[in-house]
């Protein structure tokens, strides 16, 4: 039995439009207005910055590959042709540089001990439910580790960017169904791992 | 339309149940997925979805443990994500020290800066010519701007019957002489028309001809052509006189020299000292000026400005005033601020086979050292455990007196940083490194972050740090802390005194003579202070202990200080 027909399975999605402040700020920054810029990316910062770090461990690394992310949007925003929104936008520069490291990393981490810092707030009462949160975020970066790029990615923009499978598809440039498929599998994959632990 | 699992089945341990709707409970319920209603069946089914409206969906849900306890574990994980990403971005910006607004705002400041590099600089008016220029030809002193309102006005005149457009002239020179004509004879005309009518004729004739002068720089590049329409000395003259005297005067305007001056030559001056301190200050502030974002070619400015800054000292005078001045202006200049920032971020590590310091590297350190800003600082720290070379680059910007405050905070943390990754100890090899030549504000301050420490590995440092002292000022302090409880501080206050100057030791050789200042004896005899080799000569010391008590380390200082307890109980 077949019902309407999703023109959209297995081709492009039709990707969220930019607003109309969005419009108005690109506007401006085609006539090389800076502040225009700037607000126009300033609310993504923080997205970009909390999925660099799922793609990075070394923070520095993901400073990184915001920057780049954003020198990126800076000299592409003459070409942005406003089909998809802002935001959408934003994220594929970062996902598509995240799969490229070479393209952006200038050399190797230098993690070191001192690079490390420790919050003086460890111990005492919280210590133990500090430990289990620990340990459970431990339990899902090494499953979310285990995914692939793509089903990382969907799945972190579903949770945490709370985007809907049409925008995900926009950043994965892949087809809704799969994009929704991409966050049914990696959820499946990420609570198989967890097993018992997420219930608790 | 039954076609769920039985859930209420008895899930074996390995293997739980499975629903074929689960997945389409959870894009509908969790990811508010409502394609469900345009689906194509056939497409889906092999994806996990079956057939499903929203009300069987949900009547579905409540039956179904399977579904129910796959999207509450799946809730929980979204959850779990997203405090998780939370607190990662938390954690990261609390780390740099500064709000996600801040951090933010610099990105965005670099990015722009770091694009607008690519990007050819566009013709503008700033007063610098930001490269070398190609261009032999001189520069027509009379613009095009000139041109357009000395026709304009010579329209509203109607002055001629036909005056040729501006573009109509091919050669530039017959344009400026028609201009210098056309001015001379708009003066005698506007002379002829307010004569008699204005008391004072020149003021009404300058007014006439303002044109549209707005500001300074507008002033200057106008000059050429309304300089020969002064009317106290036009209205004297015959239009032929106007006219030599106008082409004169566009030829042989002189324009400032920094309007022709590259970065790297403004750059020159400002390190020139046979210049004097304006001639400097003023080359300073051009480069400044280009240094901002928009300007053409700002980065290679900033690196100007950058190499002229590190070259400057504090031998004199007009050095200090100069320099304080343009670190003043950095503190404010973001654009400066940023880059310093990237030159630092994107120093090579040191095991890299091209890790020489370039002077343009080394000139971004010495001047982020002395800039003294908490971003910098941060980064400087960065650097340096990348590559520990930059440690005597950073060492040496101190020990020019021109950072204002937190000095000794970033020596401390350097040497910190160091001890952390391995590159060095705490010794007083190590104190003299970072501190040996430092201003003598710096030892002052090692007191307060030697009271305030609550790390003994820093307080011994701080201890150490205050024997390169070059006076007595922390000469008191050192006494205190060598009657320390804790024996390791207790040592290195006493090893830190050995350290100090003998005009400063001499004072206390009274005290030296205290039956329990075995400490103090240990310290001058290390120090080699004459009036301490009677109490060596009573231990009969062999050449590896005097070697010790010389050169030793200060790990073994409490064995040398033993000798001088046992000697006086020996005495006694």
């Amino acid at each position: 039995m077949k019902r309407t027909m999703d023109t959209s399975l297995g081709k492009q999605p039709r990707p969220t439009a930019v607003t109309h402040q969005e419009r108005a700020w690109l506007a401006r920054c085609r006539q090389g207005d800076q502040a225009a810029c700037q607000s126009l990316l300033r609310p993504h910062l923080s997205g970009l910055l909390a999925l660099a770090r799922r793609y990075c461990r070394d923070p520095h690394w993901a400073e990184d590959l915001v920057q780049e992310t954003l020198i990126r949007a800076f000299k592409g925003l003459h070409n942005f042709r406003a089909e998809s929104s802002v935001r959408t936008w934003l994220f594929r520069i970062l996902v598509r540089l995240a799969y490229e490291p070479a393209r952006w990393q200038r050399s190797m981490p230098a993690t070191s001990i001192g690079d490390i810092d420790i919050p003086d707030n460890y111990g005492g009462n919280r210590a133990e439910q500090d430990a289990i949160a620990r340990e459970l975020k431990d339990r899902i970066d090494e499953a979310m580790e285990r995914l692939t790029h793509r089903q990382r990615t969907a799945l972190h923009l579903r949770a945490v960017e709370g985007m809907d499978y049409a925008t995900i598809s926009g950043v994965l440039n892949c087809s809704t169904t799969a994009a929704r498929m991409h966050v049914l599998e990696a959820r499946r994959k990420v609570l198989a791992r967890l097993k018992e632990h997420i219930d608790s | 339309m039954s076609n769920s699992r039985d859930s209420s089945q008895q899930p074996s341990p390995q293997q739980r149940p499975v629903c074929t709707r689960t997945n389409a409970v959870l894009a509908v319920h969790l990811d508010g997925d409502l394609a469900y209603e345009t689906f194509d069946q056939e497409a889906y089914e092999p994806l996990g979805y079956g057939f499903v409206s929203n009300d069987s969906l949900h009547s579905h849900l409540r039956e179904c443990t399977t579904c129910q306890l796959a999207l509450d574990r799946a809730r929980r994980l979204d959850a779990e994500l997203a405090t998780m990403a939370g607190r990662d971005v938390a954690d990261q910006v609390a780390t740099i020290g500064c709000s996600l607004e801040q951090l933010g705002e610099r990105w965005l400041e670099c990015a722009a800066m770091v694009a607008t590099e690519h990007v050819p600089a566009r013709a503008n008016a700033t007063t610098i010519n930001s490269t070398p220029s190609t261009n032999t030809q001189p520069e027509d002193p009379i613009r095009a701007e000139d041109l357009d309102q000395i026709f304009e006005r010579a329209n509203q005149l109607r002055l001629g019957a036909q005056l040729p457009s501006r573009n109509a002239g091919a050669h530039t020179g017959r344009m400026i002489a028609f201009a210098g004509l056309l001015a001379a004879c708009l003066v005698t005309s506007i002379c002829i028309a307010t004569l008699g009518t204005t008391t004072e004729h020149g003021q009404s004739t300058q007014q006439t001809l303002a044109l549209n002068r707005t500001d300074e720089h507008q002033t200057h590049r106008k000059s050429s052509a309304a300089a020969v329409l002064a009317p106290t000395v036009t209205a004297k003259l015959s239009p032929s006189q106007l006219l030599t005297r106008s082409i004169h005067s566009a030829r042989n305007q002189k324009r400032p020299q920094q309007d022709r001056l590259v970065p790297e030559d403004l750059s020159l001056r400002v390190r020139n000292r046979d210049l004097g301190l304006p001639e400097r200050l003023a080359a300073a502030s051009s480069l400044l000026r280009a240094t901002h974002f928009g300007s053409s070619n700002a980065r290679h400015a900033t690196d100007q400005l950058l190499l002229a800054l590190a070259s400057c000292g504090d031998l004199n005078q007009a050095d200090i005033t100069l320099h304080a001045q343009l670190l003043d202006e950095i503190r404010n200049n973001n654009s400066v601020l940023t880059r310093l920032e990237n030159q630092l971020s994107s120093l090579p590590p040191r095991n890299r086979a091209h890790s020489k310091l370039s002077h343009q590297t080394l000139a971004a350190i010495i001047v982020a050292t002395r800039v003294g800003n908490t971003r910098l600082d941060l980064a400087i720290r960065r650097a340096l455990r990348r590559n520990n070379a930059i440690a005597e680059v950073i060492a040496g910007a101190l020990r020019c007196s021109m950072r204002v405050n937190g000095s000794t905070q970033l020596l401390l943390n350097c040497w910190n940083d160091q001890v952390a990754t391995g590159s060095q100890e705490n010794t007083a090899r190590w104190a003299t490194f970072w501190f040996r030549g430092q201003d003598i504000t710096n030892f002052a301050m090692l007191a307060q972050a030697h009271n305030r420490s609550h790390s003994a590995p820093e307080r011994v440092r701080c201890l150490l740090a205050m024997g390169c002292a070059p006076d007595d000022s922390t000469l008191q302090l050192l006494l205190a802390q060598m009657a320390s409880p804790r024996r390791v501080e207790a040592c290195a206050a006493a090893y830190g005194l050995a350290a100090l100057p003998h005009r400063v030791l001499k004072q206390l050789l009274p005290k030296s003579k205290s039956q329990n200042a075995y400490l103090l004896r240990a310290a001058l005899a290390r120090a080699g202070m004459p009036e301490a080799e009677q109490w060596i000569q009573a231990l009969a010391l062999r050449k590896p202990q005097m070697d010790l008590l010389r050169t030793g380390p200060i790990t073994r200082f409490p064995e040398i200080a033993s000798w001088f307890r046992n000697a006086r109980l020996t005495t006694d």
